[in-house]
Formats: structure tokens, C-alpha cells, sequence
């Protein structure tokens, strides 16, 4: 997550080697949806290899076992949040009959069915998916899913042609899956219309360029803190830097719509880059960190002086909600007006008046311990959001040509990331995170978070109504249009996740402060892969007012609850279900979380 | 083994329909589970309720208003103008008249006007604040439950959550604010300087629902739906009385505000408000089905 990410003596060498995974990872990308022979004859430049590991010691003689290899630090396709969402190493060999096959003649390997003999790399990066909202079901097959959707106050059947391919390239995977979803209207739940449109394909899914974009579910290159990484999905949360900025933002929490968002990580010894959109064909949210690494100029073999980093981080939404448009006319004819969002019939979102919040910062950071078995590092980060607040009167508000008054808030974070590997077959790899946090009340750190997506729009509280003030309960005004004149708010963030080998993943998450009602926690149990049974759960609880309201057992509109597993019945078949509580607008034109709970049907083949 | 695999995707096939029949749309079933309670359970209103004279609000007699010097006799042609006149000859800053329910309503009762002159009288400060002119009030209660369908109601509803309702509304066939000059009705609602329709509590709360333009919307042939907000401290109240199967009704508020520079172009003689609207209750269906079990 951070940006002090090469820091191994065998990484010390790593502009070359950048260079030409850069080259690789390119080529790749462009050639392998048509042709993949072509890529077998440019194969990467293999990773300077470290010293030989020692022979583990057996089970019987753990005292001797040797310390994980840092050199080697990562397994093939190893990822952590930023991956596809079934990532690499925990589906490559979910489907033993289809990955036990031979080599292809293009020489590229397979994905194969067993590496726990292999000496383990590092685990860097998230440990788990949290807040995904899906996972790939499977790798290197194609099939059909079956199932059934809900737009608005529609309903559809859901047919999607799938594919999926993963293939290992150098010492990187290569993963991919493209859909091509359709859907088929059952019911109206509208007076009137119920079932006369039955059959009738849902027109606008495909009429914008954007949607053809939908086409594709993922593709991957690398893994987050790889020197190189290229991620395009509709699944997953991502954060950029340290998170003080975005965390673990997800656009595609409002299930009445999916977006296709898009990372790319690079960095060698002497800096590097983060660059997100959170959709790539019109992105609204746009993130990017630039850091560079001055002391490897001086002397790049001290994991101190190699480490030290600072960053310049912007993450901005260029369409930020500043005041959201009341259903005034009535247009669905349920009589609510000053109680409901105008929401464009065409697509089911919201209309409003649109302006932008930038959030940017500065951050240092040096690694203080960095062993084979634990990697600690520390940082500084300073960071602000800035935007345009209404200036008219909130009780006759102006929808057009809104006067703003420019405002401007900060805050700064003192934080530790504490990682260690331990074990050997599994390993087990623990994540800690630890914050201290100062700013200003008119400022919230991790801005663009887990909830964005629905609370720029609607900064809805535990506790408050949803439908009050609708028309000024944007994010925006909610947070940067605070009193800024109170104390300054202390607050603190704690984050362990853990996983063990391909087996379970699990984090917890913490957000506390002693002022404003933004206290929030996280919970998220993995299992990747047993047998052919995959699942994965996350609950976040946001926007609560006190500590102590973390742990009540009330499920509110700021609960989020995401669940899924897929059991493979036989190679051909697999049910997946699903329970998620997503916002979408509901009838009353508001965003409201719904539970939904899902089966769908996958049928299908691997190859 | 082609028999296997046709085997296999029959099966996959049935999990997949059941998946779309059962588990898939719990969603579903609530939205289509709405159900609209309305005429004739629930009466529709009808109001054609003329302003009261300014004597009879004023309360001044005509010896009293013959007393005072330029003050007219009689109000024949009566305006905001000449009622703020009367109020404050009167020594009051507020008045309120009873009037008359129409014989034909019997879900109607309650009905008054209150005439306020704001003019900085401080024993109105609360309902003028910084608000200059008249303001008219007319206020009524409307039957949502009688006690036969309360009756049913205690039947169908007993231990159910006032959840169960998930919205209380008024779609309106008819809604004019008028004044008549040789029988000849002029709809005046762009000469008020603020409307108001609201639903008020027994604690004085109350739930405005419509606002100015909002008035204009109602047209011929285009009846409009208003709801009441679902958060208000009022409609949860009655929410709670349907519910538990009580004689329910619903006292509507409808304010008029005419500023001082327009107060002779308006004519309390001859105008009054007209309304046709009917209540309805939207009821979720699963609501009350899980109660029952």
C-alpha cells in the first residue's frame, strides 16, 4: 500500500529489470487476448535470482527451520487487495483436472496444481479481498451464469457468457476474464406495466460506449507491490498510498450500476507511481501517487537509506455531488418530492449538481526493521481536501449556478505498518496497522472510503433518518461543511489481517475518534479455496457515532454485508450464492441497503 | 456419459430456476408486495369552503365598525386589506372562526379559520416571525379510519409494526386557492406570497407536504400525489393509530400568506379553497405477513 516497496538487496538492481517486466507485462497485455504463441517468443527477462535457500527443516526440527526467504518474496501471482478478486495463487489449482495439463507448446506455463514445495516469497500487500463485492469463480473456463437481477423496480434475468484465463508468465501471472452479461426483463414491480415487457432484452445496458467496457470483468498483471502491476476490474476496493486519502473505495457498491476501474503500479529504487480511475471509460474519482526514494542515490544497499521515500498523493472527485436534486415533479408518481432523490429513469441514478473535492497530500515514510520474517516501516503524512460548499440558503436552495465559498481542510497521521511471514507450508502472514491521526473537524481522513460511493451522495448516519435534508446531505457538505472552528479531532486506526497459506484469510479493522460521528470497523473471514467450495464475507459499520455502537448488534443503513460462496457440485457445474446488502435506489427514491440474497447457476467447462 | 453430462445440465438447469423463483428476489417480492389502500376503504375529500366575512372574523359589529372614522359599513367587497383593518380595530392580532362542516361530509369535522395580521405584534411573533401581512389558516380534520374499518383493521393488523406502513399520502383530483367576482372563480394561487399544506399532530408538530409551486401542479385532469414525510414525528403517530386499529383521523393544515403591498388585491368575500383529494395508505404486505407468524 505504501510506496517503500522495493527494499531487498536482490531488488537493488531493479531498473532493468523494471524495464523489461514493463516491456513484458505490455506486450503481454495487448497480444494475449488474440494471439498467445506470439508472447511465448518475447519471455520476460528472468528476475535476478537470490542467493540459495536452505533446505527447510522438516516438521520434527522446527527450531531449525529457516526463515522465510525475503529474496524470493513473493509467490507466483501472489496479490492482496489488488487483485482480481479469486486471485492467482489461491485459483490456480482450484480445478485440479483442467490444471494438471501439460505444458503448451507456446511455452508459457500453465496454471499448475501444487507449489507448496516452492520456497515462499514475502507476503507483501492486502492479505485479503475485503469489501469485494465478487469473486471469479474459476479460472481457465468457459460457461454460462444464470441468475437473476434487479434494477430499480425491475426485474431481470441474468444470462452471461464467461470466460476466464490465467496463465503464468516469468514470475508473474497474467489473469483475465471477459462477460458478456444480458439481461431480459421478468417484472415491473411498477403499477401497470408487470409483466408486459417479459422477454424484452434491457436496451440500455448496451446503448453507451461505457457498457461495452463491461465486457471485461478483470485483467491482471502482477500483484499489488509487484515493481509492476496492472489491475482492471468490477469487483474490487482499492486504496491509494497509505490509504489516508482512498481507502478501500469500491465503485461498484451501488448495484444499479458497474464500473470497470482501472490500477497501474510502477516503481524501482528511485520512485515510482500509483495511478487509479475508478472507471475507464469516464472515470469521476482519479487517484495518483508519485513518490520518489532520494537516499538510493546515496547508498541504495541500506534497506534504510533505500527506503526512505516521499510522496506526493491527489485523488479528486472531478463530479462530486454538491447538492442532490429533489423528485419535485413526482416523475414516478408515489407522491414523494422533498423525501426523494430525482433520479434519471434511463439508468436509476441520481441526479445532482456536480462539483469537485480534491483531496492531496504529502507523506515520508523509512522502513525501520526489514528481516526475513518481519518488515516494519513507519510514515508521515500530511494530507487535505479542498472543495466548493453552497453558499445560498439551504431552505431555498439553487440547483443551477450554485454559489460556492471555497474551503479547505487538513489533517496529519503518524502510522506504523508492521509485517511478518512466519511458518513454512502454510505461511503465515500477518499485517498490522497502526495510526495516529490530528486534523482539522471539517476534515475525515480516507475521504473516499469503503462508503463513498453511496455517501457522496447521501451521508447518511447510524442514527439519523435517511430521507431527511436529501437535498444537502451530500458528502461533501456533510463533512467539509462542518464548523471548522471546533478542537481538533484525535483519532486512531488499527488494521491486522492474517493469512495462512492458500487456506483462510481473515482482518479486522478499527476507526475511532473523539469527536465526529464517522467511527468505523470491518470484519472479513476467507476461505479461498477448500475443495471446491470458495467463500468470503466482509461487514463493515461506518458512520457510527460512538465506540460503543461498533459492537451493538442493531444492523442499520451504514451496516454493509457482503457475502458469497460457490460450491462446486462437479467440474461442469457450481452454485454460487450470494448475500449482500447493496444500496441501490429503492422505491422511495433514496438510497436505501436492501438484503439480497442470490443463487445463480454456473455451467460450464474448463480448459 | 453424454447421458451424465445432459444429466448434470438438467440438474444445473432446475437449480438455476429455482434459484430465480426462490432465493433470488427477496427484493421482488417486497416492491410487488405493496399494496394500496385507498378509496373506498379510505373516503375521498371534497372542500369547497369560502373565506368567512371580515365582520364575522373580525369579530366587529356593524355599530362598532360604523364608530370608526373611514372604516367601511359593510363588507361587500371585502379585501386582506380591510381584514387587517378590522383585526387590529379589534385589539387582537389573531382570530379564529368555526365553520361549518359541509352537510355531506361526514369525514370531515373540526373545520376553523384563523386570520393572523402580522405587523410585529409581539403576541404573534411566533406565527409571523419576520413575515408582514396576513396570514389565513384553515384547518379541518379528515376521517383516514372509521370505525368499521378500524374494526376490520384491529382484525387484520393486530401485532403488527407500524413499519407495516410505509407511506401515508394525499393525491390531490382538485386543489385552488380562489376568489370569485361575479361568480366567476380566478385561481389566486401566484398572488400568495407562500402556500402550505401540512399534517399537524396532537402536539402541535406538524408535517408540511406541500409547498407554493406545489399548488400550481394540480391541474384538471392531472391529479397529483403528495406524500407526507415518513420520518415526521406526525405521521408516525399515524401510523401507530392505523395500525393499532383506532378511529383515525388527520388534521390538515392549509396556510396562505399575503404580503402587506398585496393585501387589496385580495378579496376575502367571494374566495375560499377548493380540494378533492383522496388519502391513501400504502401498506407492505410482508410487513404484516411477518407478524403473523
Amino acid at each position: 500500500m505504501g510506496h517503500s516497496l522495493a527494499t531487498n538487496p536482490s531488488e537493488a538492481g531493479g531498473v532493468r529489470l523494471d524495464l523489461a517486466l514493463l516491456r513484458f507485462a505490455v506486450a503481454a497485455v495487448l497480444a494475449l487476448a488474440s494471439a498467445t504463441s506470439v508472447l511465448a517468443q518475447e519471455p520476460p527477462a528472468d528476475p535476478p535470482q537470490p542467493p540459495p535457500e536452505p533446505t527447510p527443516a522438516p516438521p520434527s526440527q522446527p527450531e531449525s527451520k529457516p526463515a522465510p526467504s525475503k529474496p524470493e518474496s513473493r509467490r507466483p501471482g501472489e496479490r492482496g487487495m489488488g487483485g482480481p478478486v479469486c486471485p492467482p495463487w489461491i485459483c490456480r489449482d482450484q480445478e485440479p483436472d483442467a490444471a494438471q495439463s501439460e505444458a503448451t507448446k507456446d511455452g508459457a506455463k500453465p496454471v499448475t496444481a501444487t507449489e507448496a514445495d516452492k520456497p515462499h516469497r514475502f507476503e507483501k500487500g492486502e492479505l485479503a479481498s475485503v469489501g469485494a463485492v465478487g469473486f471469479v469463480p474459476w479460472e481457465n473456463r468457459f460457461g454460462l451464469v444464470l441468475g437473476i437481477e434487479k434494477i430499480g423496480p425491475i426485474f431481470y434475468g441474468a444470462i452471461s457468457p464467461e470466460i476466464n484465463y490465467t496463465r503464468e508468465f516469468g514470475d508473474r501471472m497474467l489473469a483475465m476474464s471477459f462477460g458478456l452479461p444480458v439481461r431480459l426483463e421478468v417484472f415491473d414491480s411498477r403499477g401497470g406495466t408487470r409483466f408486459d415487457n417479459g422477454g424484452r432484452i434491457r436496451k440500455a445496458d448496451w446503448d453507451e460506449a461505457s457498457d461495452y467496457a463491461r465486457i471485461l470483468r478483470y485483467l491482471s498483471f502482477g500483484s499489488k507491490e509487484d515493481h509492476f502491476y496492472l489491475d482492471v476490474n468490477q469487483f474490487k476496493a482499492s486504496s491509494v498510498a497509505h490509504g489516508l486519502l482512498m481507502k478501500r473505495y469500491n465503485p461498484n457498491l451501488n448495484l444499479n450500476t458497474r464500473r470497470v476501474a482501472a490500477e497501474l503500479d510502477a516503481f524501482n529504487d528511485y520512485g515510482g507511481f500509483e495511478l487509479y480511475a475508478n472507471d475507464v471509460t469516464g472515470p469521476n474519482v482519479l487517484g495518483a501517487l508519485l513518490f520518489m526514494k532520494p537516499l538510493s542515490f546515496v547508498d541504495k544497499k541500506d534497506f534504510r537509506m533505500r527506503s526512505f521515500s516521499i510522496g506526493f498523493t491527489a485523488i479528486a472527485d472531478i463530479k462530486a455531488p454538491i447538492r442532490n436534486k429533489l423528485d419535485l415533479a413526482d416523475t414516478n408518481d408515489d407522491g414523494r418530492r422533498y423525501n426523494a432523490i430525482q433520479v434519471d429513469q434511463s439508468n436509476f441514478q441520481p441526479v445532482y449538481a456536480a462539483g469537485t473535492v480534491l483531496g492531496y497530500g504529502v507523506d515520508a515514510e523509512v522502513k525501520l526493521i526489514d528481516t526475513r520474517v518481519v518488515d516494519w516501516k513507519t510514515y508521515l503524512d500530511v494530507s487535505f481536501l479542498q472543495t466548493g460548499l453552497p453558499a445560498d440558503d439551504p431552505l431555498h436552495p439553487k440547483w443551477d449556478d450554485i454559489p460556492t465559498r471555497a474551503v479547505r481542510s487538513s489533517g496529519w497521521t503518524w502510522g506504523h505498518l508492521l509485517r511478518l511471514n512466519v511458518g513454512h507450508a502454510p505461511v503465515h502472514a500477518l499485517r498490522l496497522r497502526a495510526e495516529y491521526r490530528r486534523y482539522d473537524p471539517n476534515y475525515l481522513p480516507s475521504y473516499f472510503d469503503s462508503m463513498y460511493e453511496i455517501q457522496r451522495i447521501q451521508y447518511f448516519g447510524a442514527r439519523g433518518p435517511v430521507g431527511s435534508d436529501l437535498a444537502n446531505r451530500t458528502k461533501l457538505q456533510s463533512v467539509l461543511g462542518r464548523d471548522p472552528g471546533g478542537d481538533q479531532v484525535n483519532g486512531a486506526y488499527f488494521e491486522a489481517s492474517w493469512r495462512a497459506g492458500r487456506g483462510f484469510a481473515a482482518a479486522i479493522g478499527v476507526e475511532v475518534n473523539d469527536q465526529s460521528p464517522d467511527q468505523n470497523m470491518f470484519v472479513h473471514v476467507e476461505v479461498p479455496r477448500l475443495g471446491r467450495w470458495q467463500f468470503m464475507a466482509t461487514y463493515h459499520r461506518r458512520t457510527q457515532d460512538r465506540f460503543a455502537d461498533l459492537f451493538t448488534l442493531n444492523f442499520g443503513q451504514t451496516d454493509l454485508f457482503l457475502a458469497k460462496t460457490r460450491l462446486g457440485i462437479s467440474n461442469k457445474f457450481a452454485l454460487v450464492l450470494e448475500a449482500l446488502t447493496p444500496y441501490g435506489i429503492d422505491p422511495e427514491s433514496v438510497f436505501h441497503s436492501t438484503v439480497q440474497v442470490n443463487l445463480n447457476a454456473e455451467i460450464g467447462f474448463p480448459y | 456419459m453424454k447421458t451424465s453430462l445432459r444429466s448434470r445440465l438438467g440438474v444445473a438447469l432446475l437449480a438455476a430456476a429455482l434459484s430465480l423463483g426462490l432465493l433470488s428476489s427477496c427484493a421482488f417480492v417486497e416492491s410487488a408486495a405493496q399494496l394500496l389502500v385507498g378509496s373506498p376503504q379510505v373516503p375521498r375529500v371534497t372542500l369547497d369552503i369560502a373565506w368567512p366575512s371580515v365582520e364575522s372574523l373580525s369579530g366587529l359589529s356593524q355599530q362598532e365598525m360604523a364608530s370608526i372614522q373611514g372604516f367601511p359599513t359593510t363588507f361587500k367587497w371585502g379585501t386582506l386589506a380591510h381584514l387587517q383593518g378590522a383585526l387590529t380595530m379589534s385589539g387582537e392580532c389573531s382570530m379564529v372562526k368555526d365553520g361549518e362542516t359541509p352537510p355531506n361530509q361526514t369525514k370531515l369535522s373540526k373545520l376553523s379559520v384563523r386570520a393572523t395580521n402580522c405587523v410585529g405584534d409581539p403576541r404573534c411573533a411566533g406565527r409571523c416571525k419576520a413575515f408582514e401581512g396576513v396570514e389565513v389558516e384553515i384547518r379541518f380534520d379528515v376521517e383516514l379510519l372509521n370505525e368499521a374499518n378500524a374494526k376490520k383493521v384491529r382484525e387484520e393488523l393486530s401485532d403488527t409494526s407500524s413499519d407495516a406502513i410505509v407511506q401515508i399520502r394525499l393525491r390531490f383530483f382538485t386543489l385552488d386557492v380562489y376568489q370569485a367576482i361575479d361568480a366567476i372563480k380566478e385561481n389566486t394561487n401566484a398572488r400568495y406570497a407562500a402556500l402550505e399544506m401540512s399534517l399537524s399532530g396532537a402536539d402541535g408538530q406538524e408535517a408540511i407536504f406541500m409547498r407554493d409551486r406545489d399548488f400550481d401542479l394540480v391541474k384538471p385532469g392531472k391529479p397529483q400525489r403528495f406524500d407526507v414525510d415518513s420520518t415526521s414525528p406526525v405521521t408516525h403517530a399515524l401510523k401507530a393509530s392505523v395500525v393499532a386499529g383506532k378511529v383515525t383521523s388527520a388534521t390538515v393544515v392549509v396556510r396562505a400568506r399575503v404580503a402587506q403591498p398585496d393585501l387589496y388585491e385580495l378579496m376575502m368575500t367571494g374566495g375560499g379553497l377548493v380540494l378533492d383529494a383522496q388519502p391513501e395508505i400504502v401498506i407492505n404486505v410482508l410487513e404484516v405477513a411477518k407478524s403473523k407468524l
